[in-house]
């Protein structure tokens, strides 16, 4: 949280204030903020049912859990650029802000009242951009791009993409784990998506898949590299195309644990608070794991440079 | 400035309307109100052609908390089995949903079966050739230990036979954008046979018997109005 403070990276400041062309003067820094009050109160017409219904439905089920702290980190990521916005020259763009904001209010009515939830959500990209475009022309946009891309992870995933990729993910680990446990000398047999070890006999069930850590470590991994700015594309984008890889092996591990897990301390171990303490740990391992390559690429492209300038 | 905070203001005001559209959009008129309540269990007659009922074996059902919560939505379930001459039994279980199809979704093999400790698989979409009309159909396997049970099914929504997925949502969209809640229906068939193309044959028959057996109204409900 600190790198994104502008007073202690300089880098970073550049970064935000980008965008205020030199002798143009910010619009009226402290009192600028009574000019957004009509559209704060008209996006919480809209969303706060919206928020209300996730926050006493799919946001309790554990696969959706993540819901409220993606919704969190979009308020604060815009809120961070609170000074940059402001900064940004009053240079509007009314005719496609409207247009948007339109496009997104339509969206999000036919979304709430049709009960098609990805539209309901998703329609808070367009409203966003919209309103920006109408206060504050592209300018405006670019300093909140961020968020707004941020809220593809707020949008819960289509019920027919998640049934789509659950089924082969869910195949692919037990392939996996059974065949690593079985090298490792185990007693182990799979039969379709159901382990048996020993006397004990383990469905891989859907949660299992490790979809819902594939997604929320992919909105992680992007807010990381957001937030540390690494300038090589290519640093960068070897982060990002790692990310799923490491979520998918980080599940095979979490899957192989509760199987060994289940061996040797039985079936309560199991299914007890490890089952439930796993999926947290899993997430945590996959996390290191990021992190721990992120700083091996930042290792080995310091060698490179030091190679290159001797 | 005086232009952006007016500009900012209609933009509050085209929000505000968003906001009533959705409300406004929101639909209201449940069909099921509207139509004859079906009563499954006479839908359904007793012989179906050369089928008669067993009455010692009944088909998977729902467990029963899950059945106490659905009980409350004025929902009906249908579960029976049919034997014929040859001594083939086929399964047949029918629910129904007045309002909010989305609750019908735990009535889905898919998910019923899972609940159940079964192991769902080999899904593949087709249609069923009637003489009424093509007939979506959704077949899968559920295994449980020795018992490995195809399953043929379909859901309705509305007067519309379809799938789970999107082209249920769909359905529903064309009645919901009219301010309609459709209600809903789900036919589910299956039979206890190792050798699964013979038993999708089997059911095959079963369906078309059953539909041939039905009066054309209630045949209407859970097949559809064909070329409507």
């Amino acid at each position: 949280m600190q790198a994104s403070s502008p007073s202690l990276n300089p880098q970073l400041q550049t970064g935000h204030l980008r965008s205020s062309a030199p002798g143009i003067k910010p619009a009226r820094g402290g009192a600028g903020w009574i000019e957004w009050l009509p559209v704060i109160a008209g996006l919480l017409v809209l969303y706060i049912p919206t928020f209300y219904d996730l926050a006493t439905t799919l946001w309790q089920q554990d696969d959706y859990a993540h819901g409220p702290i993606i919704l969190a980190v979009i308020v604060w990521l815009i809120w961070q650029q609170r000074e940059a916005l402001a900064a940004v020259p009053v240079n509007t763009a009314p005719l496609p802000g409207f247009g948007l904001l339109v496009f997104g209010v339509l969206l999000y009515a036919v979304g709430r009242s049709q009960d098609i939830i990805m539209f309901e959500v998703g329609a808070l990209a367009p409203v966003l951009a919209g309103v920006l475009l109408v206060a504050r022309g592209r300018e405006g946009l670019r300093a909140l791009w961020f968020p707004l891309l941020f809220i593809v992870f707020l949008v819960p995933l289509p019920g027919f993409f998640v049934d789509a990729l659950t089924m082969p993910l869910k195949q692919n680990v037990s392939v996996i784990a059974e065949q690593l446990l079985y090298m490792a000398g185990y007693p182990i047999a799979r039969n379709g998506v159901v382990l048996t070890i020993g006397q004990y006999q383990l469905l891989v069930a859907d949660a299992c898949s490790g979809l819902n850590t594939m997604f929320s470590l992919s909105a992680l991994g992007l807010l990381y590299l957001h937030l540390m700015r690494y300038p090589s594309w290519l640093h960068n984008g070897l982060i990002l195309a790692s990310i799923l890889p490491i979520a998918f092996c980080a599940n095979i591990v979490r899957v192989m644990i509760l199987v060994l897990v289940t061996y040797h301390f039985g079936d309560a171990a199991g299914q007890g608070f490890l089952h439930n303490f796993s999926g947290m740990a899993l997430f945590v391992i996959a996390l290191l794991i990021l992190f721990g390559f992120d700083a091996l690429l930042r290792l080995a492209g310091g060698f490179f440079r030091r190679g290159r300038q001797t | 400035m005086k232009s952006v905070n007016r500009r900012l203001l209609i933009a509050a005001l085209v929000m505000f309307a968003g906001a009533g559209l959705a409300l406004a959009m929101k639909p209201t008129q449940k069909i099921a109100d509207a139509r004859e309540k079906p009563v499954l269990d006479t839908m359904v007659p007793q012989q179906i052609g050369e089928w008669k009922v067993d009455p010692t074996i009944i088909p998977i059902a729902l467990s029963p908390d899950v059945q106490a919560l659905l009980d409350k939505l004025y929902n009906q379930v249908l579960g029976r089995t049919y034997v014929n001459p040859a001594g083939r039994r086929i399964m047949l279980s029918i629910a129904y949903g007045g309002d909010q199809s989305d609750s019908m979704r735990v009535h889905q093999p898919e998910v019923c079966y899972t609940a159940q400790g079964f192991e769902v698989s080999d899904e593949v979409a087709g249609t069923l050739l009637t003489r009424y009309g093509e007939l979506p159909v959704r077949r899968l396997m559920a295994l449980q230990g020795n018992r490995n049970e195809p399953i043929t099914y379909w859901i309705m929504v509305g007067d519309k036979a379809t799938l789970p997925g999107l082209k249920q949502k769909f359905a529903q969209l064309r009645y919901g954008l009219t301010g309609k809640v459709p209600d809903g229906f789900l036919v589910r068939i299956s039979s206890i046979d190792r050798d699964r193309q013979a038993a999708y044959q089997l059911q095959e028959e079963f369906i078309k018997s059953m539909l041939d057996a039905m009066s054309e109204k209630n045949r209407a409900r859970i097949s559809g109005r064909f070329g409507a």
